[in-house]
């Protein structure tokens, strides 16, 4: 695994010296680079305001940088319009309901593959096996209203899903969802990120980002303040913490019983045997 | 804010149910068979079965009887008919009064024969006044009207409260349910007493019942939805099941799962004085109580800010300021920090830490992520299908939960350890 997101040759999204600030505020980003690997599972952390929803907008071309370039896989894509990129780039929204409104699971899933003009086989096509991947078919008769929280943000998934991008953001998808459904949508995203999809995760739960994220981008003060993997950040604590991270539940504990930095309960529970043998 | 909500619904509804009921009553009134004089007088029964189901206030049951006075004398074929705009409104206006104090809230068995003898007991009051009125005015003999019209009054009575009784039950399951036909309760069986000052977490998972039920101690789903059948919730002495939504708001303190939905004004400031104004309290105080529950969730100084300026662990913070403000020595909050940054948090649990430790609230939480509780909580509830598994104290309940595997996933990394390395690793 790379230090750097997006250093090799895999690498198809970049940000060259983007600036950007909305219209009436100050800036939000100030000259940022960065290349993300969009074979990964990549995350964006940081403190509220720090910008993790404007960067996910910048790379899906709803705003578009004062200055420097966005580029996806070596063209350039920070002047083209959002409708433009939306078939490369899905987003899913933190809150499902705020992206729900067709009538029925199918028609919310066909629904930007309708946008797209594909024909009416292609369009069954899509929609069947973006259902089929999240596990929805059976449900695709119901009123998207009626489902639990979870199938929404699966029925979410699905629907950018449907017009098969290749990459994914998700903005803090388990937000809401109890231990049962994050699972079960966690185990999704890493399904589809083996299928070649790159995923962008928003995310302010540094559990998930420890277990499930490849590599971690922080932003803080304007800046990209940390590009690497989540097991380089969380073994330096005090830039974590000045990062307004806090630590994965298993690195607190491990550290707290002395072992070895564990990002995952699964490891922690390995170093545990380890320790356990060694203290009988 | 969430009082306003609710006696908003509820103007609505008892008015909606009365007018709908009272026309109803015209109607039978003028089709129903007159049988040697007598007749049922559907008006009465119709507007005592609306005070039933509604439970208004002892005015509005006024006001009730006014209306119905006013279209019993337009439409009455008796021989005084002006008596109705006297005898209607008195006899409501009792009815109203009985039924706000449960006078007659009794059991024949498991039949509820409330609707029975509050029914009979306002059609002989109004039937009584009616009579009597019309003996006075048009100096009818003595005999006649003991003889005669006073039992014709008992007969009514008696006829218009059977008739009420098996009308109250269909009129109760089509006004007083939220509208979807379950064909089972949803919280089913549920014993729980919660004590004073204790930090209380009531955990499951998505659609357990959560928040219903959050929401049922809170009193708000009675008050607002309705449809509770055999229960019995108490705050103290107080009947939640019944309590007037003024009454509630003096106990719970409720925060929202979407707290978004719990601003509704412009300044931080003014969300502070919203309720504080209803109640009537006055100004130079509410600019104290402002200052006080500010500073108490560390928003001391941001009175003036916009509230669409604050983040949302803020935004979070400000909807319990506005609730602390009420002083209601329970606070209820639906998973309170869902929507929020680790941060922000873990500043909301101190804060409710604070709040139950050094104010001596009693504070009930629904979450489902127990990271942030596991610490502070002193009992919990785990609730699966709408029913109650197991409540108690913390340590207990989560030993049940790991031993019988309910909810297991739910139970922090931390005390898993603990429980399986013992308590001085970690």
């Amino acid at each position: 695994m790379e230090d750097t997101p997006g250093n090799g040759a895999g690498s198809m999204l970049n940000l060259k010296n983007v600036t950007f600030s909305y219209s009436s505020g100050s800036k939000i980003f100030d000259d940022i680079s960065i290349n993300i690997d969009t074979d990964a599972i990549t995350a964006v952390a940081g403190r509220n305001g720090t910008g993790k929803t404007t960067l996910t907008r910048l790379i899906m071309g709803i705003i578009h940088p004062q200055s420097g370039v966005i580029e996806f896989d070596g063209k350039l894509i920070s002047d083209k319009p959002s409708y433009v990129l939306a078939k490369n780039i899905g987003y899913v929204f933190q809150n499902p309901d705020h992206q729900l409104f067709a009538a029925t699971v199918y028609d919310e899933a066909a629904y930007a593959p309708m946008q797209l003009g594909m024909e009416t086989k292609q369009i069954r096509e899509c929609v069947d096996g973006a259902l089929a991947a999240t596990g929805l078919s059976e449900k695709a008769h119901l009123m998207p209203q009626t489902l639990s929280l979870g199938d929404k943000q699966r029925l979410s998934i699905a629907s950018a899903l449907a017009a098969k991008p290749r990459i994914l953001i998700l903005d803090e998808p388990t937000s809401g969802q109890d231990c049962r459904e994050r699972t079960v949508l966690l185990r999704l995203m890493r399904k589809l990120n083996s299928t070649g999809l790159g995923i962008i995760l928003v995310t302010h739960d540094m559990d998930i980002l420890a277990e499930h994220a490849d590599k971690m981008i922080v932003l803080a003060d304007k800046k990209i303040a940390y590009a690497g993997t989540p097991r380089q950040l969380f073994a330096d604590e005090e830039k974590t913490v000045k990062l307004g991270l806090e630590l994965p539940e298993a690195a607190v504990i491990a550290a707290e019983m002395g072992l070895e930095l564990c990002l995952t309960p699964a490891e922690l529970y390995g170093k545990m045997a380890v320790w356990r043998e060694k203290n009988a | 804010m969430i009082k306003k909500a609710i006696g908003k619904s509820s103007d609505l509804r008892w008015i909606t149910i009365t007018t709908l009921l009272l026309a109803i009553g015209v109607i039978l009134r003028i089709i129903s068979p007159n049988l040697g004089g007598i007749s049922l007088n559907w008006n009465i029964v119709m507007y005592a079965t609306a005070i039933l189901l509604c439970r208004p206030s002892p005015r509005q049951g006024l006001g009730i009887g006014i209306v119905s006075g006013i279209i019993a004398t337009m439409t009455s074929k008796a021989a005084l008919p002006y008596a109705n705009l006297i005898s209607d409104p008195v006899a409501a206006f009792i009815c109203a009064l009985l039924v706000r104090w449960c006078v007659f809230d009794i059991k024949l068995g498991r039949l509820q024969i409330e609707p029975l003898v509050i029914i009979f007991i306002t059609t002989f009051i109004s039937g009584g006044i009616f009579v009597t009125l019309t003996k006075v005015v048009l100096s009818l003999p003595m005999p006649l009207y003991l003889y005669a019209m006073l039992p014709a009054v008992l007969l009514v009575a008696a006829l218009g409260s059977a008739a009420g009784q098996l009308l109250y039950f269909p009129a109760a399951r089509i006004f007083n349910n939220d509208g979807i036909n379950k064909k089972a309760f949803f919280l089913q069986n549920i014993d729980l007493t919660i004590s004073k000052g204790e930090f209380f977490v009531l955990t499951g998972v998505n659609g357990s019942g959560k928040t219903s039920l959050l929401l049922s101690l809170a009193g708000a789903k009675p008050s607002y939805l309705g449809g509770f059948k055999n229960s019995d919730i108490h705050i103290d002495d107080i009947d939640i099941v019944k309590a007037r939504p003024e009454i509630l708001n003096n106990q719970t303190g409720l925060v929202m799962a979407d707290y978004e939905a719990q601003l509704v004004t412009e300044t931080v400031d003014d969300e502070i004085a919203f309720s504080l104004e209803n109640k009537g309290m006055l100004p130079q105080q509410i600019i104290e109580k402002q200052h006080d529950v500010l500073k108490k969730v560390g928003l001391e100084n941001m009175g003036g800010r916009k509230v669409t300026s604050l983040s949302g662990g803020q935004k979070q913070r400000l909807v319990i300021a506005a609730v602390l403000a009420m002083d209601t020595p329970i606070l209820a909050l639906d998973e309170p920090v869902a929507a929020v940054d680790p941060e922000g948090a873990k500043e909301i649990y101190d804060l409710l830490y604070r709040l139950n430790k050094e104010d001596g609230k009693t504070i009930i939480v629904a979450e489902h992520d127990l990271k942030y509780v596991l610490d502070i909580a002193s009992h919990m509830a785990v609730i699966d299908k709408g029913q109650l598994k197991f409540s108690g104290e913390k340590q207990v309940c989560l030993e049940y939960m790991y031993t019988n595997k309910i909810y297991p996933e739910v139970i922090p990394l931390r005390w898993k350890i603990r429980r399986e390395m013992g308590q001085e690793v970690c």
